[in-house]
């Protein structure tokens, strides 16, 4: 009973666990513009986040090594260096995102300005990744998350057009009067939330917390193979709320306020309290997920001492690393930089460096050196591969897009 | 290869940094547009204030329901009074090319300023908590919601 409460508690948490900020946001844009024709576009990032998540969860497990000492092992220091030094300016810029997304959830709920919270969030974040337990804050966050259903039961209360919703997610086309680049804009941003670098990080950092070994395989997979997914459900309803709500009244998201609304629309107060909830567990859990990735990525890079296992005083580089990622990312809020604009450009650019920060994961899981009879086969390979190629084109053409589009606009 | 003079260098390095505060003071100022590119602005400026408007009468409606809370229905139409302002802010910064963008930019000056001057008479009444008086000011957000709706199939 035990083993199989900790299985679903797993499960439930990489649910909760996997939308953040990005996902709220993307979601809620991207439905009340373009409806469900980007839908694919959510499918792609989970698929893919799927398959790295297994691939770097099995490395966890199977070389009882953290993937990113493997990388550096396996690459070289000046090629890993790269790799790490992306991450690590990826999860910052998330973690600023986060800790902006927080601060706006509590706006939301006392009309005081985000600005005033923002200290106290970056605070209650680095109190939360020194003092609370591993399994504590992953458990209490990722089930408070949960609460993010309340999207898929107001969207069975709203005037939902079932139908329409089906047409728009299995024919994806640019909606009639919006621009093209636009529309491929948001595309690669969904994708990009999907597969924000800190997840893969976080995820394979946390099986060597919990101690994974080949026997937490099932569960490993289990968390990959059904957590991610329905955490990507969850950004579809997201998505398909806004449709009956916003759409027909051609409003454009440009704040967390407007992706609630359709939920207090279908079921008042007790909805509206459950998306304050889970919103501000959803946002508080990626920083102090994005804080700590900061400190396994440079600490696995280096080699250091790393872990929240383990007495502060044991692991202070690592801690020393995660607050100063909290203190960069707190003061680069505190400038007054718009927090919305900061998530787009957080998950884009997360998308441009996808291939950078994915490769050498798929490098290492096909490594049979590491990874013995658990080396990847040749479908993963192959998945993993086209996958990759797919994301290589996606990078190239980010840049551009975020220039021509202005961000969307 | 002769060297250059230090006099060059310096007439150098001035033409270069004049060049580059004229890039970014061209950065800094809004383009000039043609009567196209003018329209164009005011359909984007319509869009955004339909949104805008729209925002806020929903959630002012749901508050009149019952179905949300003070601080929910305060901070969304906050931001969509600031973000009205700033729409409006932008496009006053443009300057017409040409006479029918004058007398475009007239009317649209006309709408932006009743539907900011609206939106901020529906924040002040949701903060007072005032229900008869939300209703009299949703009035007013309809009335620029349907201006403005009007004005954007006129762009299109």
């Amino acid at each position: 009973v035990k083993s199989l409460l900790s299985l679903t508690l797993g499960v439930m948490t990489a649910i909760g666990g996997f939308v953040d900020i990005g996902n709220l946001i993307t979601s809620g844009i991207t439905g009340a513009r373009f409806g469900m024709t980007l839908t694919w576009a959510v499918v792609v990032g989970t698929a893919g986040m799927v398959l790295f998540g297994e691939m770097a969860g099995r490395v966890a497990a199977v070389a009882k090594r953290p993937v990113f000492h493997l990388v550096r092992e396996r690459l070289g220091a000046r090629v890993s260096l790269v790799n790490a030094s992306a991450c690590t300016l990826l999860n910052v810029l998330t973690l600023a995102a986060e800790i902006g997304g927080v601060s706006l959830v509590l706006q939301m709920v006392t009309s005081v300005s985000y600005l005033i919270w923002v200290p106290l969030v970056g605070l209650g974040a680095w109190l939360t990744v020194w003092r609370l337990p591993f399994q504590a804050m992953e458990r209490i966050f990722g089930l408070l998350g949960l609460g993010l259903i309340v999207f898929v039961v107001a969207l069975f209360h709203l005037p939902t057009d079932w139908g329409a919703l089906w047409h728009q997610a299995s024919h994806p086309g640019v909606p009639a009067g919006e621009p093209a680049p636009t529309w491929w804009f948001y595309a690669i941003s969904l994708i990009g939330a999907c597969l924000v670098p800190y997840q893969v990080i976080f995820f394979s950092s946390g099986g060597r917390e919990e101690r994974w070994t080949t026997k937490s395989m099932f569960e490993m997979r289990l968390n990959a193979v059904i957590g991610f997914p329905l955490g990507g459900l969850l950004s579809l309803a997201i998505m398909a709320v806004a449709v009956p709500v916003l759409n027909p009244r051609s409003i454009q998201v440009g704040h967390l306020d407007q992706v609630a609304l359709p939920v207090a629309t279908a079921l008042g107060k007790v909805g509206l309290a459950l998306v304050f909830v889970s919103f501000f567990a959803a946002t508080f859990a990626a920083a102090a997920e994005s804080a700590l990735s900061s400190g396994y990525s440079v600490a696995q890079y280096f080699g250091w001492s790393w872990g929240k296992g383990q007495q502060p005083s044991q692991v202070a580089r690592f801690h020393l690393v995660c607050l100063a990622s909290l203190i960069a990312a707190t003061a680069f809020i505190l400038t007054t930089v718009d927090p919305v604009t900061v998530t787009i450009v957080s998950v884009v650019l997360g998308a441009a460096a996808i291939p950078l920060t994915y490769f050498p994961v798929l490098i290492v899981a096909n490594d049979a050196r590491y990874m013995g009879r658990w080396v990847n086969g040749r479908v993963t390979n192959a998945a993993g591969t086209v996958f990759l190629l797919i994301m290589v084109v996606v990078s190239v053409a980010t840049v551009p897009l975020l220039l021509l589009t202005k961000a969307g606009q | 290869m002769p060297l250059a003079s230090p006099g060059t260098v310096r007439g150098r390095l001035v033409a270069g940094c004049g060049a580059a505060i004229c890039v970014l003071l061209a950065g800094c100022a809004a383009p000039v547009l043609g009567s196209g590119g003018y329209r164009h602005a005011a359909y984007q400026t319509t869009t955004a204030m339909i949104s805008n408007l729209a925002t806020a009468r929903l959630a002012v409606q749901v508050d009149l329901g019952g179905r949300s809370l003070l601080a929910f229905a305060d901070d969304t139409v906050t931001f969509a009074e600031n973000d009205a302002n700033s729409v409006d802010s932008t496009f006053s910064s443009r300057e017409p090319p040409d006479a029918s963008s004058a007398a475009l930019r007239q009317r649209m000056d006309q709408a932006l300023s009743e539907a900011t001057s609206a939106l901020a008479t529906l924040r002040i009444t949701v903060r007072a908590g005032d229900r008869a008086r939300m209703v009299r000011a949703l009035a007013a957000v309809d009335q620029s919601l349907r201006t403005f709706r009007h004005l954007q199939q006129e762009l299109q």
